[in-house]
C-alpha cells in the first residue's frame, strides 16, 4: 500500500480486524478423512446416472447416423 | 507446514496409494484447515473446503512432482478450492462475524462491522482472499504469491486494488477510513 495513505491503511485495517474476528477454532470438529473415502469411492466408479446418460448419448448417435447417414461426413469433418 | 516427508511416500502417493494420501492428510490436515479458515473464516466452511480440497488433491496426484514441497502444493489447492468457495456464495451472504467459531469483537460497533463485512463481500473473490491474506492475516506478500501461485507483482497489484475497491464501497456506505 502506498506511503502517504499510511493513517488512512491503519484506520482500514483496523475495521476488517474489528469486523473479520480471529477464528477460535483450531482443528477440524471431526474425523474428515471418512468423508474424503467416501468422495473417492463415489467418483471411482460410473454411477448409474452416469452410464444411463453415456447411453443415451450413445444411442442418440447411432440414431442419427442411421437415420442421417451424411452426419457420417460431418463426423468426420471434425476429426 | 511440515513437509519433510520421504520421497517414497510421495511417490505411493502419486500411484494412487490411498494409505500414502491418508498419511499425508494426516500429516498436514490441521495445517491446511488453518490455511482454510483464514480465508472463509467459518470452521464448518472450512471443514467443507478442507475435504474439497484434499479431495482435488488427489484427482491432481499424477501432476504432482514428487521432488517438490508437498505442504505449497497442497496449500495452493486449498487456496483455489476457498476462492471458489467464495465464488459459490451469493454475494449478499456475510463471513461469519460474530459466532462461536471467532473470537469475542473488540469492537462494540456491531452495524459498522456489518457494514465492513458488506463492504468486504462485494469484492471480487480473487480480491477477497488476497485481502483476507495481507490485510486481515497480514501474511508477507511472498507467502500469498506462494499460496496462489501468482508473482508477488500481481499480489502487490491484487491488494492495491483492494483497498482502492474496499475504500470506494466503504464510502458508498458512508464509512471513511
Amino acid at each position: 500500500m502506498s506511503g502517504h495513505s499510511a493513517m488512512s491503511d491503519d484506520r482500514l485495517k483496523d475495521l476488517l480486524h474489528s469486523a473479520f474476528l480471529e477464528p477460535r477454532a483450531h482443528t477440524p470438529s471431526r474425523d474428515l478423512w471418512p468423508s474424503i473415502v467416501e468422495r473417492i469411492q463415489s467418483h471411482a466408479a460410473w454411477s448409474w446416472l452416469d452410464m444411463t446418460v453415456a447411453a443415451g448419448v450413445v444411442a442418440g448417435v447411432a440414431i442419427a447416423l442411421l437415420t442421417i447417414p451424411k452426419a457420417l461426413l460431418l463426423l468426420a469433418y471434425q476429426f | 507446514m511440515p513437509d519433510e516427508l520421504d520421497g517414497e511416500l510421495l511417490r505411493r502417493f502419486v500411484q494412487g496409494d490411498q494409505d500414502a494420501f491418508q498419511s499425508l492428510f494426516r500429516q498436514f490436515e490441521i495445517e491446511v484447515f488453518r490455511w482454510i479458515l483464514r480465508i472463509v473464516r467459518d470452521a464448518s466452511t472450512a471443514e467443507d473446503v478442507l475435504v474439497e480440497a484434499f479431495w482435488r488433491a488427489y484427482r491432481a496426484r499424477a501432476r504432482f512432482d514428487s521432488s517438490r514441497s508437498f505442504g505449497a502444493w497442497m496449500r495452493r489447492i486449498a487456496t483455489n478450492a476457498a476462492r471458489d468457495h467464495l465464488r459459490s456464495m451469493p454475494p449478499r451472504a456475510g463471513w461469519v462475524t460474530t459466532s462461536d467459531d471467532m473470537e469475542a469483537s473488540s469492537n462494540p460497533d456491531r452495524g459498522l462491522n456489518e457494514s465492513v463485512t458488506l463492504a468486504f463481500r462485494r469484492l471480487p473473490p480473487k480480491l477477497q482472499v488476497v485481502a483476507t491474506l495481507a490485510l486481515i492475516e497480514e501474511r508477507t506478500y511472498a507467502e500469498i504469491a506462494d499460496a496462489l501461485d501468482l508473482p508477488v507483482g500481481t499480489v502487490k497489484s491484487r491488494v492495491f486494488r483492494a483497498v482502492r475497491a474496499l475504500r470506494k464501497e466503504l464510502a458508498c456506505l458512508g464509512i471513511q477510513p
